[in-house]
């Protein structure tokens, strides 16, 4: 009888934990960091800005070109401190118009190797999207450094 | 009766035991992928409905620095509202403090960001990169998405 009280007392060593909580407590966390999270990656278009106050023989001669709305419709682009004979280009604004002007700046850059640099003069109507798809574009084609002129 | 017997016996139970543990498991490797991406992200930029960032594909990483915003309601440094006719000032004070922080730390800020409307007129932009050239601001970083 005595033998049969003990057997009784003595617990399992085996325990289970009871995960309903934690499963819980994790959901919790999961549907907070859902609604929390960022899906959209902001990124940055660095400038580095001339600032004009430095005199002209200080400012560097490296070749550069400059994109020029010179009408509502009408870019010019005109090539500066090329050491080699380049022309300048006007382009009609147009939907395959960025396409043109990559093929013109990628030709250009083949005649001046280090051409690294471009400055943007725009015009006022000019949606900021359109001047970063431009900067984009001139940055496809291998000019780091991009700069944009205030009016 | 013996047929009663063997009925009741071989009737499964409908409650099947669940696997818990590997559940935890999933619930634990996504909890992390989301702190990790919450950790990393861009988030110190406000972000407002009346703003749709342009895209771009040559980006470069975002570094935290003071933000100008352009709304409907005008432009905002920081969460103030600025006047444009004050927005001079106000960079000039930024610039100094900016300056004063590179001398003690010597760490430069690394540019300011305009975070704006992608159909925003260039005549809108034109004040504040003005103001930004007369102020030695030379470094500007215009906040885009990733294409």
């Amino acid at each position: 009888m005595e033998g049969a009280w003990s057997l009784r007392e003595k617990k399992s060593l085996d325990f289970t934990v009871d995960l309903i909580p934690v499963i819980s407590l994790l959901a919790v966390c999961i549907a907070f960091l859902l609604l929390s999270a960022t899906w959209v990656h902001v990124g940055a278009m660095r400038v580095k800005q001339g600032l004009g106050g430095q005199p002209v023989s200080d400012s560097s001669q490296a070749p550069m070109i400059a994109v020029r709305w010179v009408g509502p419709d009408e870019v010019r682009i005109e090539p500066r401190n090329f050491t080699v004979k380049a022309t300048i280009k006007a382009f009609k604004i147009s939907p395959q118009w960025l396409v043109e002007l990559r093929s013109w700046v990628a030709q250009l850059k083949s005649l001046q190797n280090n051409l690294e640099a471009a400055i943007i003069e725009p015009q006022k109507s000019l949606s900021y999207g359109d001047l970063i798809e431009l900067m984009d574009a001139l940055r496809d084609e291998g000019l780091s450094d991009v700069g944009v002129v205030p009016l | 009766m013996a047929f009663e017997k063997w009925g009741r016996t071989q009737k499964r139970s409908l409650m099947g035991p669940l696997m818990l543990t590997s559940l935890v498991d999933a619930f634990t490797i996504l909890v992390i992928f989301l702190l990790l991406n919450v950790s990393q992200s861009e988030n110190f930029l406000i972000q407002s409905k009346d703003i749709l960032l342009p895209m771009a594909k040559n980006w470069a990483e975002l570094e935290r620095s003071s933000i100008i915003r352009i709304e409907k309601q005008g432009i905002f440094l920081g969460d103030e509202w600025v006047d444009q006719n004050d927005l001079v000032a106000k960079l000039v004070t930024l610039k100094q403090k900016g300056l004063e922080f590179e001398k003690l730390y010597g760490i430069k800020e690394p540019g300011i960001i305009i975070q704006a409307d992608k159909a925003l007129d260039y005549d809108q932009l034109n004040p504040i990169i003005r103001a930004l050239a007369q102020t030695g601001f030379s470094d500007i970083q215009f906040a885009v998405m990733q294409k």
